[in-house]
């Protein structure tokens, strides 16, 4: 019967983010804030399929989304049409992660800071005033040619649904269960006979897949962006935070993590930038200090329960 | 063409010394509490505001400044241990818990700093030393960077003394190789665990005043790029192994000084390039033993 309860769950998610969808905009006019919060309710199931599932952080998971973003803008750059330039940002966002699959064979803490290292040279690639030509170089992108908000916003709801229907089936089928196996005991996992890089390997690409599309969409709604904008660790910390407090390796966990952090954020106001990172860097600390499972400890304490 | 590698050899042995000084306090706390300090590089970035700050209201030299910075580093390495850190060595992982907790601990000062000094860049001043340049081999050298040079060399001697020829640093060399066996012998080891997350914080708010010379200024959010280069020259030396930070620092200090003389604009860049190269072919380190799995 849990399979059910879980299907509801996700089900209930769904019908959720479509009334979110039509009628967010009648209760507050700020469009931006939905189609963000959309975006990153999709990068943080996307990283939560990397951390969550497999154990593995990435703590430069920004340079997907950023080259996702950075793709479309050089896609316009050059005049490829919107639905070439969207794949060119997946696709960079795609190649990135493959070359970073050797960094996979690390663990720990090592994979964090390499992950971290990559992050910077990615950023001081794409930041290059040589690059300027083809990057923009400091003075970041254009995309504003194309700009349709509406159509961006529709797209994002339609790319978290997908998300939503993708982690909904890689935990309920033996790839799941293998990726949890490998998070748990990767020496166990190659006795059992499961093909441990390969199954990593596939779990990281379609992270960020799912990353570099949702760059692409951000980079696109932006209409103009310049690198720290995109490729920023902001937005490592915002989802590792969102993840963690709401519970990695579980599909409500990274939704709701958003839901209530994102919004909380944006209401307090997002003027004081560095009082946010101040405020979230303390919150992270925190959770790790009292609660380091999040939200997912606080259900199975106090109400015996598992979120799905 | 010769004589500017020289002079980029030269040169990288002396910064080479700073920057194993720089990351011989993280490599401290890692080999003996076994957590990764993310909040390593703003740590320098703290210490080096403070002598800033000194200097801003006092006029002080940084060199005394230190007699004010490091009793503060010091007991504030105590405070935040019994506070924060070990709570974290209790959890169920450890390694990963104290690293995130870490990451939220950097972010949080990062943008302390940012909100009580400003984006600007800030620096201090050359003058605390009797000289500016001296002659060798030939080459015109900046004297501050041979003084920071020398002074890192004896700062890592004193280290070294401690861990070799002190009952305390003695017992923190054996945590390093064995914790078990260490506790076996009766060492108290939240004592030793106390103790070195202190001193390592004191050495990394040393090496944090002369930071500035090294790295041109000051600005709160060089943490991050700090910590990293902390880590190359800790990986390039192995994790856990002090002797082992001062090649890796060598070796840092001469690849980006040559770097750095003919392609400026990308010297960051391959900072992270060696990082993740070395960590790929070998995390353990050039004189470390092999941990690299599947």
């Amino acid at each position: 019967m849990k399979f059910e309860k879980e299907l509801k769950s996700v089900l209930g998610v769904i019908v959720f983010f479509i009334i979110f969808y039509f009628l967010g905009p009648y209760f507050y006019s700020n469009q931006a804030f939905f189609v963000t919060m959309l975006l990153f309710a999709t990068l943080t199931l996307s990283f939560n399929i990397i951390y969550g599932f497999t154990g593995y952080l990435p703590f430069g998971y920004a340079a997907f989304f950023g080259l996702g973003a950075y793709g479309f803008g050089i896609g316009v750059k050059f005049g490829l049409n919107i639905m070439l330039s969207f794949l060119l940002g997946i696709l960079l966002s795609v190649g990135l992660s493959v070359i970073f699959l050797p960094m996979l064979r690390l663990k720990g803490a090592y994979f964090a800071i390499a992950n971290l290292a990559s992050f910077e040279a990615v950023y001081y690639i794409i930041s290059n005033q040589s690059l300027t030509p083809i990057t923009g170089g400091p003075y970041g992108l254009s995309t504003s040619s194309v700009f349709s908000p509406n159509i961006v916003y529709l797209i994002s709801l339609i790319l978290l649904i997908v998300i939503i229907v993708v982690t909904y089936i890689i935990k309920k089928s033996n790839f799941g269960l293998a990726l949890k196996s490998i998070r748990d005991d990767q020496t166990t996992s190659i006795l059992s006979g499961i093909n441990v890089s390969l199954y990593r390997g596939i779990a990281w690409i379609i992270s960020a897949l799912f990353a570099g599309a949702a760059g692409a969409l951000y980079g696109w709604y932006l209409g103009f962006f310049y690198p720290e904008a995109v490729l920023s660790i902001t937005f490592t910390i915002f989802i590792i935070t969102f993840t963690i407090f709401g519970g990695s390796g579980t599909i409500l966990g990274p939704i709701i993590g958003t839901l209530l952090l994102y919004g909380i954020y944006d209401m307090v106001g997002v003027s004081f930038s560095e009082y946010f990172t101040l405020i979230f860097g303390l919150f992270i600390l925190i959770l790790m200090l009292f609660l380091p499972n999040g939200l997912k400890d606080i259900l199975k304490k106090y109400f015996r329960r598992e979120l799905p | 063409m010769s004589s500017l590698i020289a002079y980029a050899i030269l040169t990288g042995i002396f910064i080479g010394l700073y920057y194993s000084f720089m990351a011989l306090g993280l490599n401290l706390i890692f080999g003996v509490l076994r957590i990764v300090n993310l909040a390593h590089g703003d740590f320098i970035m703290l210490s080096a505001y403070f002598a800033f700050w000194i200097y801003f209201f006092y006029s002080f030299s940084p060199l005394i400044s230190l007699l004010i910075i490091t009793p503060v580093f010091f007991f504030s390495g105590l405070a935040l241990y019994y506070g924060i850190v070990k709570k974290l060595l209790k959890s169920k992982d450890s390694e990963m818990t104290s690293f995130i907790a870490f990451f939220g601990l950097s972010m949080a000062i990062e943008s302390l700093t940012f909100i009580e000094f400003g984006a600007s860049y800030r620096s201090l001043p050359l003058n605390f030393l009797p000289i500016s340049y001296v002659t060798i081999f030939g080459f015109p050298m900046s004297f501050i960077i041979i003084f920071i040079g020398l002074f890192s060399v004896a700062a890592i001697l004193i280290t070294f003394f401690y861990l070799n020829n002190t009952k305390l640093g003695r017992s923190t060399k054996a945590m390093m190789s064995s914790k078990e066996t260490a506790m076996a012998y009766g060492i108290n080891i939240s004592l030793v665990f106390a103790l070195t997350f202190a001193i390592g914080l004191t050495i990394t708010s040393i090496a944090g005043v002369f930071s500035p010379y090294i790295f041109g200024s000051i600005y709160p959010n060089e943490g991050v790029l700090i910590t990293i280069i902390a880590f190359s020259i800790i990986i390039i030396g192995g994790l856990g192994n002090p002797i082992g930070t001062v090649f890796g620092g060598l070796i840092y200090g001469i690849i980006i000084s040559i770097i750095d003389v003919y392609v400026p604009s990308w010297a960051y860049m391959f900072t992270f390039i060696i990082l993740v190269v070395v960590i790929i072919i070998k995390p353990s380190g050039i004189l470390g033993v092999n941990i690299r799995e599947i």
